[in-house]
């Protein structure tokens, strides 16, 4: 991480129990705001998991949280209108890494800055084309029956295509029969519709590819700008590092 | 205008053909105009200089002569350091396909000068004259995008594997764990269909067959990108195993397994084992590696400590990768000979992740960039690899970022998105035969060799039983007497393989995932045990028999002698035997090789143990004394009237070393030993002595207390036999954060650590166990498999008439060009057990404890003081004569100069063969273990020639100490992170209420001791190992008919001890590949060999036929006619034949399934791998969990196959709670070979009471089950998911004492049990069914290593209706000989994606 450390220790305390939890654009963001989240999640349902207050690992929970509240402090500086984008999808918080989102997920005003930060975000349509040519398949003839196993209750078989029917049955289907028996039994059916295969349309597809390359597209930009964010306007204090920071003490490489 | 600075850097811009080298040139404008700078003299170019105010630095292309400056210095560039001026070396001839390069592979070192020119920078009025440093052109860095995945470490499988919708907020049945295995999977293929740079690779099956069983289309998508080249296979193995703490065996299935699945089911072109994270390295691994077909390898771990040389590992970090002694690209060869080239990581597996964290593109180039800088130095070649990616990492931020924005700015060097293959072709492409290492890379985690040390006994314990296994069930079926049990044993093999990770067997695990695991080991050794007592069975019913007999059988090569336990009342006629507690123990002589001897049993008791007066006992070969005043230990051991031990010291002495509980300086937890210096000894206190003798031997049993941990050990020497056999009973103990090891000080002058790891046997440095490691980090403890000892592996026979031990070498050529010429010698000294670094004059020198994992003890020099500098400095004035070699004694012993933190490179530090001509005839010397020379000095270190060993059974830790004393690592209690971690609340402990990482329970530990005349060979270690770990196998039979003689070998393997029998089986394993055409051995059979003297040797298989014997690889293809089985010295052959005259006929040998319907989405149950056969077609639905008010809603149910050869057919159903409808409720389907299907279902919910119900999917055999909430449940239904931080947050495990209703409450009948030798119980666990829905599942009884035989069945199915409580109950019965003490036992329940814990069991047996 590229933040700048400089110590903001309280008078008689150790690092990271000072007033201050970090400066936006050098102004102070008092402690107490990240005692109360601790508390809160000290009181919560999943207090069993947390790691006991004065150890390495309590630490490095403190700093975590930290973290979360200056991404959320810098992201209110937007200002930005209330907008919802929607909850964050799991791949999607994998890619953003726990810090981000969390605070996406907890806060109005990271899910508002995101809006208004990648508003303007677009993908080229040379891109969807390449996309859509790269992976467009075509789609098979299906087929839809009704179907029933030794003279039991009729159900409902498909779509689906021939291959994936029991070699007896496909080889009735193909010559019209309605009957058939091999070892899994006495099959009846009748075909309820063929569904015809179809080339790949980009018209059809495109919307799809479009909406997903424009999501990892906004992701990708909401990334790299709170990134760029955090390291010009923010300044951590000792003790309240990035938990990743590998200059902090309490970070050991764990394997 | 001012030029302040101008900086040669290794930048390109222009074209590959025409590059021009940047120059940086620092200016402070005196106009805002843009004005022109210009290059003159040697080296020409211009740029422009922006406009605007102020400092600004600029960067200048300059075209010059690239002709040779230094003849002789060919080179790839080697640069290093900071300094951009140091960077670089003398440009080459430009070869026709480099660009402006000169032959690679061949590295000079950084300190070498380079070339200049001679410039004249102008910029307005300003100029300046400096000299511009040349740099090497052409360089290419593969960013290589990877996530390192553990299926089992602090967390569970099932939280690393996949996502789940049980996922609650609490973590009352799963833990939150965003960065699954599927997830990452789906993100790193997502990126690559969006981005057509992004490239990656993908490694272990335990993630692999789970993520395509789910999402059978990715296949296509993954096939797709194997065709483009933008994903790679890699592996070739099943997982990243630690193959230095199991038997070569375990190691091949687990080659056998990965290559199967990666190239067989999933159509990769696996060729490269990538085993990044792993703790060191089996010596064979290699040649395994090439056996296999694979034809590379990639890891992070080994030569140098922990994280490699340049980030920190004690103290300040090197920073500096050439500290290594050779070039991080090298054939890696093993004792065998067989090698793959091989790329050594510098910077660890996750070097170039951490520029994800850049705030911007450039910041992120430049992190790249210094990185380069600091591989580039030891670069074999001008590729090079960046690993981008760490554990469990999405797709890094800027990797594609990079890719092309480099690319427009330098045509050198290159950054570039690659995956593995890329890299290694362009090495390959660059470097026709590599520096050959044959170094031990270990020991690199010493704690890892005995940290949940019952696991590795429990790992121990399945290898044998299941290799036992392999044989008998070959020679039943071949007889007819049942079919061969295949899916079982391929399930025992992938138990062990699973257990054999990383994480797993080197006991870094947390506390429930130990749980877990211990469950594996146990299915996989019920499952061994259970084949081979039904193939034995088989057999020993058709040997006729006159009378009531005990037949002996042997599963071993060779024909041997040893001790037999059988339970019986009666005693064995015309034989001297024991009664011991009821079982009657008794020599069985010369038991034929894989074969049998039979005994007759008749009535009568054989005579007990008698107390006698005294404390020594002895036999033909040794004579012991035990001192109680000094603990019990033993104050002398005598061998044929030789004191083995030193002076004053006593053997046997149990210490117990207190350690941190992390490593002061640099954390982390159980994989480190940690000792703090402060020692306790048994010795010191005073124990007591009993002696006891009997007609077939005498012991010594002592007991005593040392530092609170109560001991009984007992030293028997039986009659007839040269062994001191020992047993160590830790019967209480209450310590945390100690080590406990036992010691044998051994008065051996001269002599060597040597051990033998898998397959092979090797020289290893000494250990510094005694050491505080705030001051001393680096212990050199090592893993052993079934031996390790004091003696020499090779030797040099001196011109004085004395010998000195050769233990592990450093070949030093002139330079490093010259590497390759040393091939033939290292892998000569490799055959006979000495390990060589290859290094060169002018490079870092081998030696030096700070950076490297392991020490030489003598040095080969190649070439004389006319061309290696090293010659030089050591002869000095000497004249070295006219002799073609001589050895240089060192100007002190080494046990003075191997101490904490040795630093050995002074090149008198070391004695030195040097080497002034005539390389080969020294290759030829050394075949035989012993090279010849003249010395110039006095040999201060003469070589004992004799041979002290520690046989031992799943206790791979040893350290021989400078002082010639043996130490077994026995056990450990290590309270660093992550012991004591449990996830699924309530948290689970040991019956004190500690983690089940102190071992707080009674153990035993098994050892012997062996001392002979001359080296390890004359003593036949290795065999001596394999029986020490094998039992004869005894069965009580009637009276009865049959056609096999009572004595019989069924194959011997001659010359008998030599070479070893490591596999008999049938040929093929088809299910590895999704292959459904079964194995029978009399269509092929395996037979796998282990030459074991280092020397080579011609075998023969004597009584077993086959007919076309061919050489085969290890994945049993054969390549040719075998001729004579001529094995060179240390290799490992695989033979393929068919059998003659089989017959078929009979059962199954072995289970067949296990309970079904089973489960599915097996590793949400936290249990290994597949269920038996492998899961070849298998059934998922989705949703895992949804609510309804009422209404329908829809259940996906996906049925994929694997299997590559035949289409599957069958009927799935879907079982829904009564009143409820469904449709399809039946599905007919063929799967095409490695096809899939996919429907939905739509459940009708009838009138019905809130509550839980389920949903089943079933297929023949197996079944997933969706779990559907009717109506609101606040209370059952997960809570909402809060963010959390994953790794150190979730890495601590829970506290809570108490679980959240999942449905199924879980209840220990009992928390205690005491019961009798003799005696029987019950244990058991009341289930209460609190929804609403049937529920079944399976309860499996896990407890340690040690007390498996007290509950003989420990899995158990049960049913449970709603609103039910059912109880499931386990047997208990404790043999009448079984040793009191105390341990656990915990009942495990699993049901429908649901893992519970029941309370943890105290289990006492008590006289």
């Amino acid at each position: 991480m590229t933040e700048q450390v400089v110590v903001a220790a309280g008078p008689g305390a150790g690092p990271g129990t000072g007033a201050v939890l970090g400066y936006l654009d050098g102004r102070p963001i008092p402690r107490d705001r990240l005692d109360r989240r601790l508390d809160g999640l000290r009181r919560s349902s999943r207090a069993a998991a947390l790691p006991v207050p004065e150890s390495s690992e309590g630490r490095q929970l403190v700093r975590w949280v930290a973290q979360v509240i200056l991404t959320e402090e810098l992201c209110a500086t937007l200002d930005a209108p209330a907008v919802d984008p929607g909850p964050l999808d799991p791949v999607a918080a994998v890619e953003y890494g726990s810090i981000t989102a969390a605070a996406y997920e907890g806060s109005p005003a990271v899910r508002a800055a995101f809006a208004q930060v990648t508003g303007g975000v677009t993908v080229p349509e040379e891109e969807v084309r390449r996309y859509w040519e790269a992976w467009a398949r075509p789609a098979p003839d299906r087929w839809r029956l009704r179907h029933r196993l030794d003279g039991g209750p009729w159900q409902p078989l498909g779509p689906v295509t021939l291959e994936e029917l029991p070699r007896a049955v496909r080889a009735g289907v193909e010559r019209g029969e309605t009957r058939a028996g091999d070892p899994i039994g006495e099959h009846e059916w009748t075909v309820e519709e063929i569904i015809p295969g179809a080339l790949p349309s980009f018209e059809d597809d495109a919307p799809a590819i479009r909406a997903a390359l424009l999501a990892a597209a906004r992701r990708r930009t909401f990334a790299h700008w709170l990134d760029r964010s955090r390291a010009e306007r923010l300044t951590l204090v000792e003790g309240l590092e990035h938990p990743g920071d590998p200059r902090q003490p309490d970070n050991h490489h764990k394997h | 205008m001012q030029i302040t600075a101008a900086e040669s850097t290794d930048l390109f811009v222009g074209t590959e053909e025409a590059p021009r080298q940047v120059l940086r040139v620092t200016i402070v404008r005196d106009t805002t105009e843009s004005t022109i700078l210009t290059v003159t003299g040697e080296a020409t170019g211009g740029a422009e200089i922006p406009a605007g105010a102020g400092e600004v630095v600029v960067e200048v292309g300059l075209d010059t002569d690239r002709a040779v400056d230094q003849p002789g210095l060919a080179g790839t560039d080697a640069a290093a350091g900071s300094a951009p001026e140091n960077v670089g070396s003398a440009s080459a001839n430009a070869g026709p396909s480099e660009p402006a390069g000169s032959a690679p592979g061949t590295t000079a070192h950084p300190s070498r000068p380079r070339p200049t020119r001679r410039i004249t920078i102008t910029a307005g009025t300003a100029s300046l004259d400096t000299t511009f440093t040349l740099e090497e052109p052409g360089y290419t860095m593969h960013l290589i995008s990877h996530f390192h995945y553990d299926p089992v470490w602090w967390n569970t499988q099932a939280a690393y594997t996949s996502p789940w919708e049980w996922l609650s907020g609490d973590a009352s049945t799963r833990p939150l764990w965003e960065r699954n295995a599927f997830r990452l999977v789906d993100t790193h293929i997502d990126l690559a269909l969006r981005d057509p740079d992004y490239r990656f690779v993908l490694a272990e099956i335990d993630y692999l067959k789970p993520y395509f069983d789910v999402h059978p289309e990715r296949k296509e998508d993954l096939r797709r990108l194997l065709r483009e080249g933008r994903v790679e296979l890699m592996g070739g193995t099943y997982n990243e195993p630690s193959t230095n703490l199991t038997g070569a065996e375990t190691t091949i299935r687990n080659i056998v397994y990965g290559i199967g699945y990666q190239r067989g089911i999933l159509h990769g072109d696996p060729q490269t084992a990538w085993q990044l994270d792993v703790f060191g390295h089996d010596p064979q691994f290699p040649g395994y590696l090439a056996d296999a077909g694979l034809t590379g390898s990639a890891w992070a771990r080994g030569p140098f400590h922990q994280w490699g040389p340049i980030q920190k590992n004690f103290r300040d970090a090197k920073g500096d990768a050439t500290v290594m002694q050779f070039p991080s690209e090298f054939e890696w060869i093993s004792p065998s000979g067989l090698g793959v080239l091989t790329h050594y990581m510098p910077n660890h597996y996750s070097a170039g992740w951490w520029m994800d964290s850049s705030a911007t593109l450039e910041e992120a180039e430049q992190a790249v960039f210094q990185l380069y800088r600091n591989l580039k130095p030891v670069a074999a070649t001008k590729h090079i690899l960046l690993p981008v990616g760490t554990d469990y990492t999405p797709p890094n931020k800027w990797v594609t970022a990079i890719h092309r924005s480099w690319a427009e700015k330098y045509v050198w060097p290159r950054f570039r998105c690659a995956i593995p293959r890329d890299f290694l072709d362009g090495v390959r492409s660059q470097i026709g035969r590599p520096a050959p290492q044959t170094r031990d890379m270990n020991p690199v985690y010493t704690g890892k060799d005995v940290s949940y040390i019952d696991t590795k006994q429990a790992q121990r314990a399945g290898e044998v039983a299941v290799t036992d296994a392999e044989k008998l069930a070959t020679i039943a079926s071949l007889h007819g007497l049942g079919r061969y049990p295949e899916a079982a044993i391929d399930k025992v093999w992938r138990q062990l393989a699973y257990g054999a990770h990383h994480d797993a067997i080197t006991g870094s695990e947390s506390d429930q995932v130990y749980i877990d695991l211990l469950a594996g080991w146990r299915e996989a050794f019920d499952l061994a045990s259970d084949v081979r007592d039904r193939a034995l069975d088989a057999l020993t019913g058709q040997i006729a028999l006159d009378g009531e007999s005990v037949v002996v059988a042997n599963t071993l090569g060779f024909d041997r002698t040893g001790l037999v336990r059988v339970r019986t009342d009666k005693t064995i006629r015309g034989v001297r035997a024991v009664r011991d507690r009821g079982t009657l123990v008794f020599r069985a002589a010369d038991v034929p090789a894989l074969g049998w001897t039979t005994f007759s049993l008749v009535e009568g008791t054989a005579g007990g143990w008698s107390a006698a007066a005294g404390h020594t006992i002895g036999n033909a070969a040794l004579t012991v004394t035990a001192d109680p005043a000094r603990g019990g230990a033993l104050s002398s051991i005598l061998a044929g009237g030789r004191e083995l031990l030193q002076a004053g010291e006593v053997g046997n002495e149990l210490r117990l070393y207190a350690e941190y509980p992390a490593h002061p300086d640099f954390g982390e937890g159980p994989w480190h030993l940690v000792p703090n210096g402060k020692v306790v000894s048994s010795a010191a206190g005073a124990g007591t002595v009993r002696k006891e003798t009997s007609d077939l031997g005498e012991r010594l049993i002592s007991t005593g207390v040392v530092d609170g941990l109560a001991y009984e050990q007992t030293v028997t020497l039986w009659h007839g036999s040269d062994q001191l056999e020992c047993s160590t009973r830790v019967l209480d103990y209450a310590g945390v954060d100690k080590l406990l090891r036992v010691k044998f000080p051994i008065d051996l002058p001269g002599a060597l650590p040597i051990s033998e790891v898998a397959s092979a046997v090797v020289g290893r440095g000494y250990a510094l166990p005694d050491v505080d490691v705030a001051e001393a980090p680096w212990t050199l403890d090592n893993p052993a498999n079934t031996w390790f000892g004091l003696g020499s592996t090779a030797r040099v026979a001196l011109s004085d008439g004395t010998s000195r031990a050769l233990g592990v070498a450093e070949v030093v050529v002139p330079d490093l060009a010259s590497a390759p010429d040393a091939r033939d010698l290292v892998v000569a000294l490799a055959r006979v057990g000495v390990t060589a670094t290859t290094s060169s004059a002018d490079w870092s020198r081998y030696g030096w404890l700070d950076v490297d994992s392991n020490l030489p003890d003598f040095r080969i020099v190649l070439g004389g003081p006319d061309t290696n500098e090293l010659a030089r400095e050591i002869l000095g004035d000497t004249d070295p004569g006219e002799h073609p070699w001589v050895w240089v004694p060192a100007a002190k012993p080494l046990t003075e100069v191997w101490q904490p933190n040795a630093d050995l490179r002074d090149a008198r530090a070391l004695p030195a063969l040097i080497v002034l001509r005539d390389l080969p005839a020294l290759v030829t010397d050394v075949a035989d273990a012993t090279i010849t020379a003249p010395t110039l000095g006095a040999n201060t270190e003469p070589l004992t020639d004799g041979t002290v060993a520690l046989l031992t059974y799943g206790l791979p830790g040893f350290a021989v100490d400078p002082t010639g004393a043996l130490h077994l690592s026995l056990m450990r209690s290590c309270t660093g992170w992550p012991s004591g971690v449990w996830i699924d609340p309530p948290r689970r402990t040991a019956p004190d209420g500690l983690s089940f990482q102190m071992q707080h329970w009674t153990h035993e530990f098994t050892y012997a001791l062996v001392a002979g005349d001359g080296d390890w060979r004359a003593s036949t270690l290795p065999s001596r190992g394999q029986e020490h770990s094998t039992p004869l196998l005894p069965r009580v039979l009637g009276a009865q008919p049959g056609t096999f003689p009572a004595t019989h070998s069924f194959l011997r393997v001659e010359p008998q001890r030599e070479v070893l029998l490591s596999a008999l089986k049938p040929t093929g394993n088809p299910i590895a590949a999704g292959s459904g055409a079964g194995v029978d051995p009399a269509r092929g059979v395996t037979v796998r060999l282990a030459e074991s003297t280092g020397l080579g040797r011609t075998a023969r298989l004597d009584g077993f036929a086959l007919d076309s014997l061919q050489v085969a690889d290890l994945l049993e293809s054969p390549s040719g006619p075998a001729g004579s089985l001529d094995l060179a010295g240390s290799t490992v052959v695989t033979y393929v034949g068919t059998p003659v005259g089989a017959v078929a006929g009979g059962e199954v040998l072995g289970a067949v399934s296990e309970i079904v319907p089973a489960y599915s989405r097996y590793w949400l149950h936290n249990r290994g791998p597949a269920p038996i056969g492998y899961a070849p077609v298998t059934v998922t639905a989705t949703p895992g969990i949804l609510r309804t008010a009422g209404e329908p809603f829809e259940v996906e149910v996906v049925l994929a196959s694997q299997v590559q050869d035949t289409a599957v057919e069958g009927l799935a159903t879907l079982r829904v709670p009564e009143g409820w409808s469904v449709s399809p409720a039946q599905r007919v389907y063929r799967l095409p070979a490695d096809g899939h299907t996919r429907f939905t279902a739509t459940v009708t919910p009838g009138a019905c009471p809130d509550g839980l119900y389920f949903v089943a999917a079933g297929i023949d055999g197996s079944e997933d089950v969706v779990t559907v909430a009717v109506g609101d449940l606040p209370g059952v239904l997960p809570t909402p998911i809060e963010n959390l931080p994953e790794d150190w947050t979730a890495a601590q495990g829970t506290t809570s004492v108490t679980s959240r209703d999942t449905g199924l409450a879980v209840a220990a009948l009992s928390t205690s049990l005491v019961v009798r030798p003799g005696g029987t119980g019950t244990l058991g666990v009341t289930l209460t069914n609190t929804t609403r829905d049937e529920i079944h599942g399976e309860v499996h009884l896990v407890s340690p290593w040690g007390t498996w035989e007290l509950f003989p069945a420990v899995v158990s199915g049960f049913g449970v209706g709603p609103g039910e409580t059912r109880v499931v109950e386990f047997a208990v019965s404790v043999p009448a000989d079984f040793e009191p003490g105390h341990a656990w036992a915990m009942a495990k329940v699993l049901w429908f994606g649901r893992c519970q814990y029941a309370p943890t069991v105290k289990v006492e047996v008590v006289v």
